[in-house]
């Protein structure tokens, strides 16, 4: 249809500060409950968050904000028995159904991205839906993204070629975080 | 592009209406809602509606200010449902929407306020020893009478032994300043903080060549910069609401080098990052000048025009040379300063150009002395002062300031400058080349670079370098400090007041107010003033001074009665006798004026317990001391009348839309475009009404012209550098300010102990590896913590985060490794700052 | 501990029950462990009893286990697949136990039909562990024989524990084969944990000497006569199973930590 959107972000890496604002903005405001979390922050080439590559007195201190990818084909959604796990076609979004999730967590184990994170409160999967309730129903952004204190998300509709988004996937070259595991991410990094 | 194009910023509205943020930016008037497309109505092209998303039914919309002690003071949003605040977003701003900020600490603060087991709920008296923690609870009448004995007896004997010690825990104008009123009501002792907190040396280096301790371009100034220099600041984390204007900046094309001996969070979005020893700004710096000198790239015309470059300095007494009725006439008590005037909270400000018909230049055009003229005579053509020379005058041999600096700079080879901060010389050469080929280029400078001995010495001699590359009062440059840049536009034939202060000010009496580097001594030794009696409050004194070890064994065992009001069961409060319960800045009435923004607090929430503000607390006690007659309005009665005169910058206030409802007001009079200070030469509030680099003040010191002194613990060379080999430094940086964030509960997902970073390579001459337990120890005292090993940090050097308290340490704490010593230079021109990053230890394996 | 002991007791028991029935039926054509009596029908009741506890443990891992049913909605998915071949394992074991117990002998038919649903549940449950990407310690192919042959040696050992002093020697030898490719499987996978930074090296040596190495030896000791036929099966299983345990506690205290 031609009205479905196609709800993407892009983080600019080359920005990004490792505050991660985003991290608890997104745990707070979205009353992420007990120890899940939506977001977090990973070294952009490293393996430990805050030590840089490359060794004094040029080492490169960089960092991948990491968020639900909402994957074209996401990996979660073929994964979950249950079908709780599911792509709105009218967004793009995935979303988990916390009335028919079992709380496997099978979901969290075969995205690649690790992004589904169990709720321990409430036994049932959570995970990042783009604070599609909390905000877009409400004409707003994402929390992650109107917290970020460097703009490092942008936010927008990739369906829509005039959107922000749009033109930085296509003029800046932002690319997806390991597309060779071919579930086709929505979120884009510069 | 051209950058004019692009200098307006992106947000800003002339009638300081609010703007919805739109993530379809370049297609201006489409909102939010018509780009989602959730919602048809609030689609409309053009409307312009608040920027903050309307509460949900069940919950409400409040606001505070962020009273903090950074830099920013955001303007938050708050949630409250069934009477919890349960989200922080940021607040709308006025006039400058991209402005918008809050930090991933007032957002978590939240859960840590709301949580009685870290509040003090209710007055509580010591049972125990001090440091036990033991406390019974008691009520608000019992502490204030017990409190009222002690403080009416001390103050009988000797108004000034008893002290009222507030910090900046809350920058409210009625929670900061009400203990230090009370103070005064009394003709008690106060204390001016920025000594002993470390930030002082910023200001006496700032008033020394500006006149004034702060100043700084708005940072959307940075877009009309090719360069910008983050000179020991990590402004990412410390003053976050501008981090969007240097990120607007690099992608405008302007260059982005941060100088620190970490590579902090801000050099994450720079484009290089020089690491330098710790200690060495003003070597770097000096360096700098003396490449721009020698290659004569000095902006002459500025320095002639503005500064006291041209200004004759005596060759027999190193004063300015000062002229009367055409002869030389003596230069006084040079150097020596008026007793007593130390900084005030904050520091000393000149009388701009007080003494300005005095000095004396050599004018080229007629060969000979003459009164120093102003910036505009000298653009007229109407006098050329001689940048450099010796001459004669009246039988007085001189030599322009300029060459002293000259002379100065000098020393500063790139190969010596690069020895003393430990790079290369062609950074030092190629530094110096950048920075004056960008014309213009921005110098942020931080604090992190003045926490040491003879800490005016970095703000100042950063300074005089962006002088003599002639960008200050340029725009796209200056070397700015603190923010808070924001103006409003002059009232033609309005001279009153903005604010009402009067009954806020008349205190009958006034406070004694002494030097915060002189409060342990005054503990132990009684001198300026024993301290019998301590009020503390705003402030975990232990845990934010340096040498922690000595304030818990000598300074607070010298003191009689401490009275701790804190939110915060602190390192301090436990070492109190009386511990009263403080509201938060989410809890009380306040005001921040923050120009051209007002902020405002109220009670969003019940205070936690029987927490109340610091106003309630002072007139609770002044009720039993006598001086109620001072203390006669409830705090919001003091906000409104505050705001209450006519002028004109009140035009548009709404009390219930404003104060109530937003919690913030943007001024009627309010100029909400970029400003930048010291254009066209105007501004500068020194004595000679320049740019004064040369100092006289300082002469008896030799420090008259900027220069780099070793650290007093150098790691260089001595006993104690053999013995303690690693400069230890602290940082701000995402997790905390100072003690009130830790550990807010989400924080944890970002860090949830304090960590020593430290470079491989000295982790390999020691046999430790990332994330051992480790010991680091000097003659002071020790903490165990784990090791964060990180090519992120000069070798020679380790770091901790600055705020974490003791709880959290496996043994000790970081303040253990600090020290207060007298600096006498600092100590004649104002007050000695807190070297907290002048301090050598050693680390082991634990 | 918590987080892995229903996987551990899931793939242990469930696996235990599906490998033994597989060799039994493969080693033994189908004719069963032990013609007539009692016995005969213990055999597939105690798979089942193992499979059932396997399938109670699985609903301990669940957040939300009285919801179970919603867990074989997608077909696509291992865990659902798990579900339909435990459940087909589990109704041939029923049946099975039934007709034995009725008929004295066990249906060669039903056998072979039980088999293959014991072969589904062991693949489908190793492609479960291959498929978690995020989770590089499982995301091997290394996981498909790692479980399906640890399942079928330590089936053998149970199936020896059933057999009668006749069919002892092909069982013996059956164990033997199986330790020594379990073994090779579980080097395959300690190969695969070193590729990812993990080092499993001590628990896994554990695991090998008393799983396929003290398994493999006493069934060749036994071969050759020199230990007492009772103490040697027991022996046997008990050290099949307690190996199982010790490289299954590595394999998801690697992916999920302990």
């Amino acid at each position: 249809m031609a009205d479905n959107k196609h709800y993407a972000m892009v983080i600019d890496t080359d920005h990004c500060v490792g505050c991660q604002t985003c991290t608890v903005s997104c745990k707070i405001s979205n009353e992420v409950p007990g120890t899940a979390r939506w977001n977090r922050v990973e070294s952009l080439d490293g393996d430990v968050l805050y030590q840089p590559t490359g060794t004094f007195p040029a080492p490169v201190l960089a960092f991948r904000p990491m968020l639900c990818n909402h994957c074209e084909d996401p990996a979660c959604v073929a994964h979950c028995p249950s079908g709780a796990m599911q792509k709105d076609e009218q967004t793009s979004i995935v979303s988990v159904d916390k009335e028919r999730c079992i709380g496997c967590g099978y979901c969290g184990w075969t995205c690649p991205y690790g992004a589904p994170s169990m709720d321990d409160v409430n036994h049932v999967m959570s995970k990042c839906d783009f604070c599609a309730s909390t905000r877009l129903s409400r004409d707003a952004e994402p929390f992650c993204v109107a917290s970020c204190p460097a703009n490092a998300r942008i936010f927008g509709d990739l369906n829509d070629p005039e959107s922000e988004v749009s033109k930085l996937v296509q003029k800046e070259k932002a690319s997806a975080y390991q597309p060779e595991h071919g579930t086709h991410p929505s979120v884009y990094y510069i | 592009m051209e950058k004019s194009e692009l200098y307006e910023p992106e947000f800003f509205m002339k009638d300081g209406k609010l703007t919805r943020r739109t993530f379809v930016k370049g297609v201006g008037v489409i909102t939010v809602a018509s780009a989602l497309g959730f919602s048809d109505a609030a689609g409309k092209a053009g409307v312009a509606a608040a920027e903050e998303v309307a509460p949900a039914q069940d919950e409400k919309a409040v606001h505070a200010v962020c009273t903090v002690n950074c830099t920013s003071r955001c303007h938050l949003h708050g949630t409250v449902r069934d009477g919890k605040l349960i989200r922080v977003e940021p607040g709308d701003m006025p006039g400058r929407p991209g402005y918008a900020n809050a930090c991933l600490r007032s957002m978590s603060y939240i859960q840590r306020l709301q949580d009685e087991n870290e509040r003090v709920m209710y007055p509580m008296k010591r049972t125990g020893e001090r440091g036990s923690g033991e406390f019974e609870r008691i009520t608000w009448d019992e502490a204030i009478e017990i409190i009222a004995d002690k403080l009416n007896a001390v103050v009988a004997k000797d108004p000034k032994a008893a002290s009222f010690y507030s910090f900046t825990g809350d920058l409210g104008k009625l929670s900061w300043e009400a203990p230090t009123r009370f103070a005064a009501c009394l003709g008690s002792t106060t204390w001016d903080i920025e000594g002993i907190m470390g930030d002082h040396g910023a200001s006496m280096g700032m008033t020394m060549v500006f006149g004034t301790h702060r100043g700084a371009h708005d940072s959307r100034d940075y877009m009309n910069s090719n360069l910008l220099i983050v000179w020991g600041r990590n402004l990412a984390d410390t003053h976050t609401s501008e981090l969007r204007d240097y990120v607007a900046a690099r992608k405008n094309g302007a260059k982005v080098i941060v100088i620190d001996p970490r590579q902090c969070s801000t050099a994450a979005m720079a484009d290089e990052w020089i690491g330098i020893n710790p200690q060495t700004d003003p070597a770097l710096a000096l360096g700098m000048m003396n490449w721009i000198i020698s290659h004569d790239r000095h902006a002459k015309g500025k320095l002639v025009e503005e500064s006291v470059a041209p200004y004759l300095i005596r060759e027999d007494n190193g004063c300015y040379l000062r002229m009367a009725d055409g002869h030389v006439v003596d230069s006084g008590s040079a150097g020596a300063i008026e007793s007593g005037s130390i900084g005030s909270a904050p520091a000393a400000q000149g009388q701009a150009g007080a003494a300005a018909g005095t000095y004396v230049i050599w004018n080229e055009l007629t060969g000979a002395a003459a009164s120093a003229p102003d910036a505009a005579t000298i653009k007229s053509g109407a006098v050329r002062p001689a940048l450099s020379g010796t001459f004669t005058v009246d039988g007085v041999a001189c030599r322009t300031a300029f060459d002293h600096l000259r002379d100065s700079c000098a020393e500063y080879t790139p190969e010596r400058t690069a020895e003393i901060c430990g790079i290369e010389p062609a950074v030092v050469e190629r530094l110096a080349e950048e920075y004056i080929d960008a014309q213009p280029a921005g110098i942020r400078m931080g604090q992190g670079m003045q926490r040491v001995y003879h800490s005016y010495s970095p703000f100042r001699t950063v300074a005089t370098l962006a002088m003599v590359a002639g960008y200050i009062g340029v725009l796209g440059g200056g070397a700015s400090h603190a923010g808070g840049t924001a103006t409003t536009k002059p009232v033609a034939g309005y001279t009153g007041p903005v604010y009402n202060y009067t009954d806020w000010s008349n205190t009958g009496k006034k406070a004694n107010l002494l030097p915060s580097s002189q409060v342990y001594q005054a503990a132990i030794d009684h001198d300026p003033v024993p301290i019998e009696f301590m009020w503390i409050a705003n402030s975990n004194f232990v845990n934010m001074s340096p040498d922690s070890n000595k304030i818990i064994n000598e300074v607070l065992p010298a003191i009689d009665f401490i009275v701790t009001a804190d939110p915060w069961w602190t390192w301090t409060a436990k070492y109190s006798d009386i511990v009263l319960p403080a509201a938060t800045y989410w809890e009380h009435w306040d005001m921040i004026d923050r120009s051209p923004w007002v902020m405002f607090n109220q009670p969003s929430i019940q205070p936690m317990g029987e927490s109340k503000s610091d106003v309630e607390m002072m007139t609770m006690l002044a009720k039993k001391t006598g001086v109620e007659e001072h203390w006669d309005k409830t705090d919001e009665e003091w906000i409104r009348q505050f705001v209450s005169t006519d002028h004109p910058a009140w035009a548009d206030l709404d009390w219930d839309r404003d104060v109530v409802g937003q919690g913030i007001y943007g001024r009627s009079d309010a100029d909400y475009a970029s400003a930048i200070v010291y254009a066209d030469g105007k501004g500068y509030k020194t004595d000679t009404g320049k740019f004064e680099f040369y100092t006289e003040a300082m002469l008896p010191y030799d420090d008259e012209v900027p220069t780099w002194r070793p650290p007093l613990e150098d790691p260089r060379e001595g006993e104690l550098a053999e013995k303690y080999p690693l400069v230890f430094i602290q940082y701000h940086d995402r997790l905390n300010v100072h003690t009130q964030h830790i550990l807010n509960p989400a924080l944890a997902l970002v860090q949830d102990e304090p960590l020593l970073q430290m470079n491989p390579v000295d982790a390999e001459a020691r046999g430790l590896s990332h994330d051992d337990i480790v010991h680091v120890f000097n003659d002071r005292g020790d903490m165990k913590l784990r090791l964060f090993l990180t090519e992120g940090i000069v070798p020679g050097t380790v770091a901790t985060q600055s705020g974490w308290t003791p709880d959290y340490f496996i043994d000790g704490c970081h303040q253990n490794l600090t020290h207060l010593t007298t600096c006498d230079a600092e100590e004649d021109y104002s007050m000695t700052n807190s070297a907290f990053y002048d301090v050598l230890v050693e680390v082991e394996k634990a | 501990m918590m987080e892995i002991l229903p996987l551990l007791v899931f793939t242990t028991c469930s696996g235990l029950a599906a490998g033994a029935y597989a060799v039994d039926t493969l080693c033994l054509s189908g004719h069963g462990t032990v013609k007539g009596g009692p016995k005969s029908w213990f055999f597939p009741l105690t798979c089942l009893i193992l499979l059932a506890v396997g399938l109670l443990a699985t609903l301990m891992h669940l957040g939300q286990p009285l919801r179970f049913i919603n867990g074989m909605a997608n077909p696509g998915s291992m865990i659902s697949q798990e579900s339909y071949w435990a459940i087909a394992f589990g109704v041939v074991l029923v049946v099975d136990t039934v007709l034995t117990k009725m008929k004295g002998e066990p249906n060669r038919i039903v056998r072979w039909v039980g088999t293959v649903a014991a072969f589904g549940l062991m693949i489908v449950t190793s492609i479960a562990y291959f498929d978690a990407v995020w989770l590089p310690a499982w995301n091997t192919a290394a996981a498909l024989p790692f479980f399906v042959l640890g399942d079928l040696a330590a089936g053998a050992a149970l199936v020896l524990f059933f057999a009668g002093e006749e069919q002892a020697s092909p069982l013996y030898r059956a164990c033997i084969a199986g330790a020594i490719a379990w073994g090779v499987s579980i080097v395959a996978y300690w190969l695969h944990l070193g590729s990812v930074g993990i080092d499993g090296a001590v628990p896994l040596c554990l695991g090998l000497i008393v799983g396929p190495g003290v398994m493999g030896a006493l069934s060749a000791v036994r071969l050759a006569g020199k230990v007492d036929a009772k103490m040697a099966a027991i022996a046997v299983l008990v050290a099949a199973v307690i190996g199982l345990v010790i490289v299954r506690i590595v394999f998801f205290a690697s992916g999920v930590g302990f």
